[in-house]
């Protein structure tokens, strides 16, 4: 399986354990890719390993990063005349 | 009087966790649940009818309740009880692989059969540079072709012929005109198309809603966020400051990523012009800031930079968060960030999408945002515009008022605003724009006044006052006459 881009959310008040951010980084193959969030990270790396982790780490949610294109309302051309 | 809706099932839960424990649930919360034993029961809703619960099962005297009700009913119980979620049942199935789409590829523009139009303003013949053409030649599939003018106001469209009968013609021009729709019309090299110039003078729905010329300190000591793609400088508004949350990028540079949504939204709600030289928005007296999480360029937004910016704008002291931006499936990251929001006294208002989905988009979707569907009034745009397209009935009171085709609908629903043909600030000028992203800052902009008028409203910073803001949004709404589903609550109105 590819790499894949995570965003990780510490949840709780507290701004995410250095020593939890530490064991994130040390996953094998991941890269810290964003860590300039108070409770989040964005982390390049295989799905296992890091979902192995986060089950040892409490408070952790976890998802793929996902992007939102622009809204809007235009109509489209799929196809062109033949 | 709108049909009667067969009831669904939800699960109705605490904003956090499954039972109602600690800090993050209100004494009241966790009363209201005690109460929800299992059977029938009618629940008194805030100036409207009474509401049919049936409690199916439960976890626990304080946990979560498998209800049953009405899905026009949903909006009435979110505002009755702002503390709770209500989230319909899933049920899954297998997933399949999509089925594979074939699209055909259209011809070079300037090769032979193209023809080039050219588009002018119908007040001088002023060339329109930047505007999108979109030409049919059959709009059930599709098939056409579609260009953007140069500085002279021309298009080349690979058309095919020298002569081409078209379906529909759109014209979306990026500022200062109104756009087009032609339907049946035949062009050939050299064809003009004619766009009316804006009047900012002229009264767009959201003004016919919500008026022109509004106190300049309309939403004074509220401080509103703008999560979108930046807000660029421009005579008639005032960002008091913001972030860039694009992983990559300048932090500080929280100005237009290239595109005029933002600023668009901004002023929609915190213009502080005077037409006719200016336009004004809902609530010109917010402090306004930008939160930039479009990246630079025709960039998405992604959901790690969506999330930090709710955390930003919380930390800031944002009282409301405007999100005009939404899709893709639910994620529990953004749902937590949406939670903590409410949890730290604050709000996030978010477009309900604009696929004319009988279901709202997430994070709309998310029962801890307020969700904006968009409305139209026949009449507060040209005949010729593309807004044409988005009329459809039912109609409500008042029958120029509707529910924009576009515009997703469903049990989530909070509110409706005015989204169809609204002119607001873009980078360099004035445009009009419609979708959800518009109805949503007029919903914010009101919300600003209303926070503004509440002088109870606690300074301590928690749920029950994210909640307060909630219910009184919700009560300060107008049933315009459409079903729930539609509508939700109604039409925000400001306080006298």
């Amino acid at each position: 399986m590819a790499k894949q881009r995570f965003v990780l959310r510490f949840a709780g008040k507290r701004a995410k354990p250095a020593e939890d951010v530490e064991r994130i980084r040390s996953v094998p193959g991941a890269t810290m890719l964003d860590e300039s969030s108070a409770r989040m990270l964005l982390v390049e790396s295989h799905e296992q390993p890091l979902r192995d982790l986060l089950e040892s780490l409490p408070g952790w949610v976890v998802a793929p990063e996902q992007v939102i294109p622009l809204p809007d309302t235009r109509e489209r051309i799929e196809r062109g005349p033949r | 009087m709108p049909e009667p809706t067969t009831p669904a099932q939800y699960v109705l839960l605490p904003m956090r966790g499954l039972r109602a424990k600690g800090t993050a649930s209100t004494p009241e919360t966790k009363e209201f649940l005690r109460s929800m034993t299992e059977g029938s029961r009618d629940l008194a809703t805030a100036g409207g009818p009474r509401v049919r619960v049936q409690v199916i099962d439960s976890i626990g005297a304080d946990g979560a309740k498998l209800v049953e009700v009405a899905p026009d009913s949903a909006a009435a119980i979110r505002a009755l009880q702002p503390g709770l979620r209500l989230v319909p049942v899933v049920y899954y199935a297998p997933a399949t692989k999509a089925r594979e789409r074939v699209v055909t590829v259209a011809e070079r523009p300037g090769a032979a059969g193209s023809i080039t139009l050219r588009v002018v303003s119908k007040t001088g013949g002023d060339p329109v540079a930047g505007a999108i053409v979109v030409a049919f030649t059959d709009f059930s599939t599709n098939t056409g072709a579609e260009g953007v003018t140069d500085a002279e106001g021309n298009v080349s469209l690979a058309l095919g012929a020298a002569h081409v009968k078209l379906e529909r013609l759109y014209v979306y021009p990026n500022t200062a005109m109104w756009s087009l729709l032609k339907k049946r019309v035949t062009v050939s090299e050299g064809s003009e198309v004619k766009l009316h110039p804006l009047d900012l003078d002229y009264t767009d729905a959201l003004r016919h809603y919500y008026g022109k010329k509004g106190s300049q300190d309309a939403g004074a000591n509220v401080k509103v966020a703008v999560v979108d793609t930046g807000v660029d400088p421009h005579p008639d508004l005032v960002v008091d400051g913001g972030m860039n949350t694009v992983p990559g990028e300048d932090p500080k540079d929280f100005g237009s990523n290239g595109e005029p949504h933002g600023t668009h939204v901004a002023g929609i709600i915190a213009a502080r012009g005077t037409p006719p030289s200016g336009i004004r928005g809902v609530a010109p007296g917010v402090t306004l800031r930008a939160y930039r999480v479009f990246a630079q360029g025709a960039g998405g937004a992604s959901s790690f930079a969506i999330a930090k910016a709710l955390d930003q704008a919380v930390a800031d002291g944002c009282d409301l968060i405007n999100m005009s931006l939404g899709g893709g499936s639910p994620d529990p990251v953004l749902q937590a960030a949406v939670e903590d929001v409410r949890a730290a006294g604050s709000v996030c208002i978010i477009a309900a999408g604009n696929d004319g989905q009988p279901h709202v988009s997430f994070p709309a979707s998310d029962d801890m945002a307020v969700a904006v569907g968009a409305l139209g009034h026949k009449g507060t745009f040209p005949r010729d515009s593309t807004e044409i397209d988005d009329v459809q009935a039912p109609f409500g009171k008042d029958k120029k008022d509707f529910v924009a085709t576009f515009s997703n609908t469903g049990p989530e629903l909070d509110l409706i605003g005015p989204g169809v043909g609204i002119i607001s600030t873009v980078p360099g000028g004035y445009a009009e724009i419609s979708g959800t992203s518009m109805a949503c800052p007029a919903v914010t902009g009101v919300a600003a006044r209303v926070v503004a008028s509440m002088p109870t409203l606690g300074e301590k910073r928690d749920a029950a006052r994210s909640a307060a803001i909630v219910t009184a949004v919700a009560a300060s709404a107008k049933d315009l006459g459409f079903s729930p589903v539609r509508e939700g609550h109604g039409l925000p109105e400001p306080p006298k």
